[in-house]
């Protein structure tokens, strides 16, 4: 068997990889904690990732693709900076959530799934509830919620998350999302 | 069965089972049918599929009977409208993004899906939009593929990757109406019990690739057999397809056998059965032409070649006596071909000179606290010496990890190479050769010595009350004797202990206790026993002591043993020294060889006799543990559609003991079952054993290592897909299971000789090189190279006769 | 004597000037009813390809024992039928056929019909058991293909990266 190279995570972070271990009276439920930690290092789960976290609480990297594969802010797949998911479910379709999907694809020049070329922006579109239906049709940017939102009131989140990445290009970028809108 | 009962009633009949009893069960028992998908005997409930709803009286809701304990006083109700429309929903609900493709599908005829849906479910879907579409043909390892639209998510094969096989490779992804069976990323399903996914499969979505579209149940003939592939004997069903050229085996599937196999099987088993009907199979009789060299055969008629073998046996029985003449092989054979062969050899021809021993075992049993597979179940300890159970015996395998994962036992391993078990287990390194050293030291450690035990390990001998089960491969006569003392130390602190001895072929117990060996007549009477002679119709005093395998090959090297004979023993591919093993068939000596395909050794035959499958012959088979087991009637070759004019083993041996002495070799069915039952080999019953006495260096085939210093030690190991025969001569098999020549250095070892993983090496050892690629495991320990037997390309036997072996560091890549 | 000759004769005549019930056969033959059974035929789809994909349900319902199919999977770059099966035999021994039709009511697919064709005399056993290059009609029918049935057939694929929402969520 070939000797795998350790992923830089691993080492890079240690301890609280051995912290969130020692959380629990189990090894493998840290699982999803280190998921997240692997996610947040790389900002998404390559293979690699999968297999380190199985060896590191234990399990088959196959169990661990399960896991993987059932939570869906849980990527196998390199993501934008920014991950907008549009409610596809009934309440926000009432509202225009349809003609807001056709305008954002149009706008990014993307399809559901995809990523634009610069990176930026990864569009989603979800048929399970985002329960914010009293703000009608809803966009989740990353893990916050715009609401009521409008053809052109998502011209202006664009214009602002294109900037923020822009002001995120200095040296000392930080994590930002929308907030605001 | 003991202790108290739980009364309940389902539907209006009373049943009294024992606590903690499934209702499900309960319900089978009171004649109760309830419909089932996802639970099996086997498995552990999970209630995924809720078909088996049913009411429970002081339940709200309905419960599934398929992970209900019962509790006294239970009412339990099958038949309410509430129950038959619960499973007419979850029905319509299966089949809402279910293809429906019954037609092309090859479970349709035997799906429980469509069988439950034709008793209970709804005539028609309310379903008005368009059906979900998945993949449908994907490749989820060699040998099965996967339709993901069929699948109803029932969860017993990922069950059974878990919880039986203990190799959790096998899991659900995805989510909700997007779930699907899969593996991690480019990780193929490649177990060795793969196939048993398609049996368990409750709809067509796992498939075989050999079954493909091959036939539909109901064109099946099915004949029930023992598998042939190794000593465990699991019990198997073949399925034959009758068309216009013949029959043609088309699968292989399980007949559940508790105290064997539980109903599994492993791939070997399952899916290399395509040689019984391959065009490589010899066709005709063939010689070597007189004054032609080795390797040159022509085609001939039986007459013509039963001329040639006869007119030389007896020339050589003139020149040499009977000592000049040799039979080796036996251990594909049944019981009573085994036994005729003996008799051949022993009454016609009045040599001694037999054996069954074609790779260097010493024993294929010892009658020291015989076991059965089932002990393995209820053991506290296991200990693997020299074996390696998941390549050649893997359904017990599939009990060791059960016994070890779920049942808390200590799993000692022993010898060189650790055993690939997928669970925890101790390993304590032994060096070929030193096996017995190593076990003594664990023998003394019971009596609180033992150097070089590590202190846990020691520990946890001295706690460990109840049952030692020991698996020993019979390799290394003093390995087997020290084996057998430790157990009567183990039994002598009142503790129980047994033995299961893994034979190499799949009938090598069945041949010893039929006599074929030197030492042994029929039933293990001894060969020097003149009583034992007297009954068995011979001379008092043999006319010279039997030789064994080994000696036999030197004895036709030297040029005192003129007719060799061997049945089914390619001895170029297994034996250990396969210098020896070509000078001997390249001898002067005349060589008969009883085979289905043109082996190595075939080719250097004087005479090829072709031999017919075992679908076509009838018998018994004793496995590792002596149960003699009824092989399947007399079916068919399935050959029969090819230009192939093949006997079977035993009409060869019949033949032969006529031309020989004129009469019958055995008066007829009735002696021969006479014969065999007064050998301890009736059937039904359980073999005898090898006495301990008999395990002399002698009768040991495994060379051990000469010469210290530099080099490594050579340490052979079993392969489940490897062979000399069956598996190399399946073209379909061996290319979903292709094996490159890999052998295995310790970490230490790999730096010493300067290699790095994946590189090509050149093999030093006696006058030739073998190229082979390195692998590095810790597995293997430090001064052993694992090399794998049975892989074509890997002349493994030149590595272990040849005292130590070396490496000749990197070969350079080819630059193109 | 000559009074019965007269009588005779008077039939005769009677007869002369009626219609004919025989035909000049084989030059003229005899209207067929539309549910005629005659020998069979295996249909295509408007497309090309067979409808037959070798389920082997007509061998299965034959009462006679004429049908064998043997199956085979589709070549996706070369196809035979829609979907991942087709039927890489199919004979029917003629001269076993008992014309019941029960074969034909089997087949899923409506690929198996059996035609006005009768005239199936011949001099040997054997060249009236017939194979599929002889009964797979070379007529196209305007039926379409049921996609949803048996969707196109691209071979076998190897095992998915798993990606969340990536696959399968085909609105058709």
């Amino acid at each position: 068997m070939m000797e795998k190279q350790a992923v830089s995570w691993v080492v890079e972070r240690h301890e609280e990889i051995e912290a969130l271990i020692n959380r629990y009276p189990e090894r493998r439920s840290a699982v999803l904690p280190l998921l997240h930690l692997a996610q947040e290092a790389r900002g998404y789960l390559a293979t690699e990732d999968v297999e380190a976290v199985a060896e590191l609480v234990g399990m088959t990297p196959s169990e661990v693709t399960g896991i993987v594969s059932f939570y869906s802010l849980l990527h196998r797949q390199p993501r934008g900076r920014y991950t907008l998911t549009l409610c596809q479910n009934l309440p926000c379709v009432l509202a225009g959530a349809e003609a807001l999907a056709q305008h954002l694809r149009q706008r990014l020049g993307i399809a559901p799934g995809e990523t634009t070329p610069d990176g930026l922006l990864t569009l989603e579109e979800t048929h399970e509830c985002l329960a914010a239906c009293d703000g009608a049709p809803v966009v989740q940017v990353n893990l916050e919620y715009a609401t009521h939102m409008t053809p052109e009131k998502v011209d202006r989140l664009l214009e602002a998350l294109r900037a923020a990445s822009q002001e995120a290009a200095a040296p000392d970028g930080e994590e930002d999302d929308a907030g605001g809108l | 069965m003991s202790g108290e009962r739980v009364s309940l009633t389902i539907d209006g009949r009373a049943v009294q089972v024992p606590p903690g009893t499934l209702v499900l069960d309960a319900a089978r028992q009171a004649g109760v049918e309830i419909p089932v998908f996802c639970s099996h005997d086997q498995l552990d409930p999970v209630a995924v599929c809720r078909i088996c709803l049913v009411e429970v009286e002081g339940s709200r809701k309905l419960v599934p009977a398929c992970s209900e304990r019962v509790r006294e006083g239970m009412v339990v109700r099958t038949d309410t409208p509430q129950v038959a429309e619960a499973r007419k929903s979850v029905l319509e609900f299966l089949l809402i993004n279910h293809p429906l493709d019954c037609p092309v599908c090859d479970k349709g005829g035997e799906c429980d899906l469509q069988d439950l849906t034709y008793q209970y479910g709804p005539a028609l879907s309310r379903l008005a939009d368009a059906k979900m579409r998945k993949p449908k043909a994907v490749d989820l390892g060699p040998f099965i593929v996967l339709d993901e639209e069929r699948c109803i998510l029932c969860r017993r094969c990922t069950r059974f990757d878990h919880q039986v096989a203990q190799e959790r490779t096998l899991v659900v992804g995805q989510r909700a109406h997007e779930a699907l069976i899969t593996t991690a990323e480019g990780v193929p399903y490649a177990s060795v019990f793969s196939g048993n996914t398609i049996e368990l499969c409750p709809v067509g979505a796992l498939t075989s690739k050999f079954y493909r579209f091959r036939a539909r149940p109901w064109d099946l003939v099915r004949v029930d057999e023992i598998c042939h592939g190794c000593p465990v004997g699991c019990h198997i069903q073949l399925h034959f397809r009758a068309n216009v050229e013949g029959a043609r085996l088309e699968r292989v599937v399980s007949r559940p056998f508790e105290p064997i196999d539980d109903g599994w099987l492993c791939d070997r088993g399952r899916f290399n059965y395509g040689f019984v009907q391959s065009p490589e199979r010899i066709a005709q009789p063939l010689v070597r032409p007189l004054g032609a060299p080795r390797g040159t055969l022509v085609p001939t008629s039986w007459e013509e070649a039963f001329r040639r073998v006869v007119g030389r046996l007896q020339e050589v029985l003139a020149t040499q006596g009977p000592q000049g003449v040799g039979f080796i092989g036996g251990g594909r054979l049944t019981n009573e071909e085994a036994y005729l062969l003996q008799r051949l050899a022993r009454q016609v021809v009045g040599t001694e000179n037999v054996d069954h021993r074609v790779a260097g075992e010493a024993a294929a049993s010892l009658d020291v606290a015989p076991g059965r597979i089932t002990d393995l179940d209820r053991a506290a300890v296991i200990l693997v010496v020299g074996a390696h159970p998941g390549q050649s015996a893997p359904v017990v395998d599939l009990r060791i990890r059960r016994a070890a994962a779920r049942q808390g036992a200590l799993l000692l391993t022993l010898g060189p190479v650790d055993p690939e078990l997928r669970v925890p287990h101790q390993f304590l390194p032994a060096a070929p050769g030193h096996l017995a050293d190593r076990l003594e030291a664990l023998a003394q450690s019971l009596a609180g010595g033992g150097e070089g035990v590590p202190p846990r390990v020691a520990q946890e001998l001295h706690e460990r009350e109840g049952l030692l089960v020991a698996l020993w491969d019979g390799r290394e006569a003093a390995a087997g004797r020290a084996l057998a003392a430790f157990l009567q130390t183990w039994q002598a602190q009142g503790r129980e202990a047994r033995l299961l001895v893994v034979g190499d072929q799949a009938n090598s117990r069945g041949a010893e206790a039929a006599g074929l060996r030197p030492d042994l007549l029929p039933g293990y009477r001894l060969a020097a026993d003149p009583e034992a002679r007297r009954q068995a119709g011979l001379a008092p005093e043999p006319a010279a002591p039997g030789l064994s395998t080994q000696a036999m090959l030197e004895h036709a090297v030297a040029g005192r043993l003129g007719f060799l004979y061997l049945v089914g023993a390619n001895l170029v591919e297994t034996f250990p020294d396969r210098a020896l093993a070509t000078a001997a068939l390249e001898s002067e000596a005349f060589v008969v060889v009883q085979d289905l395909f043109l082996t190595e050794t075939a080719r250097l035959a004087d005479v090829v006799l072709p031999a017919a499958p075992f679908t076509a012959r009838a018998g018994h088979l004793t496995n590792l543990e002596g149960r003699v087991q009824a092989t399947g009637p007399r079916s068919t070759d399935p050959a029969a559609g090819l230009p192939v004019e093949a006997w079977t083993d035993g009409q060869i041996f019949e033949h032969l003991g006529e031309a020989l002495q004129g009469r019958p070799l055995v008066a007829g069915a009735g002696e021969l079952a006479t014969a065999l039952a007064a050998a301890g080999l009736g059937s039904g019953t359980f073999a005898g054993a090898l006495p301990v006495a008999l395990l002399h260096e002698a009768s040991d085939g495994s060379p051990t290592p000469s010469g210290s210093g530099e080099g490594l030690v050579a340490a052979p190991l079993p392969t489940i897909h490897g062979g000399g025969g069956t598996s190399r001569f399946d073209r379909a098999y061996g290319e979903r299971r292709p094996l490159a020549a890999v052998v295995y250095l310790n970490p230490e070892d790999a730096q010493r000789w300067g290699v790095v993983p994946g590189d090509r090496v050149g093999l030093e050892a006696g006058d030739g090189v073998v190229e082979a690629e390195v692998q590095v495991t810790r597995r293997v320990m430090a001064g052993v190279l694992g090399v794998p037997r049975g892989v074509p390309g890997l002349a493994w036997n030149r590595l272990t006769g040849a005292g130590r072996v070396r490496v000749r560091g990197r070969l350079l890549e080819e630059v193109g | 004597m000559l009074k019965e000759l007269v009588i005779g004769l008077e039939t005769t005549l009677k007869n002369f000037f009626r219609p004919k019930v025989t035909i000049a056969y084989p030059e003229e033959k005899k209207p067929r009813s539309e549910r005629f059974r005659g020998r069979h035929e295996l249909r295509r789809y408007a497309n090309g390809l067979e409808m037959c994909i070798g389920c082997e349900l007509c061998q299965v319902a034959c009462p006679a024992n004429a049908i064998t199919v043997q199956a085979a999977e589709n070549d996706p770059a070369n196809p035979r039928s829609p979907g991942e099966r087709y039927a890489y035999e199919w004979r029917v021994d003629l001269l076993r056929c008992i014309f019941c039709g029960f074969c034909e009511e089997a087949c899923p697919t409506g690929a198996l019909r059996l035609t006005q064709e009768f005239e199936l005399a011949d001099v040997t056993r054997q060249s009236l058991v017939w194979g599929r290059e002889k009964l797979v009609s070379d007529q196209r029918t305007d039926i379409p293909v049921p996609e949803a049935v048996y969707p196109e057939f691209r071979g076998h694929q190897p095992l998915a990266v798993i990606q969340p929402g990536a696959q399968g969520r085909g609105e058709a």
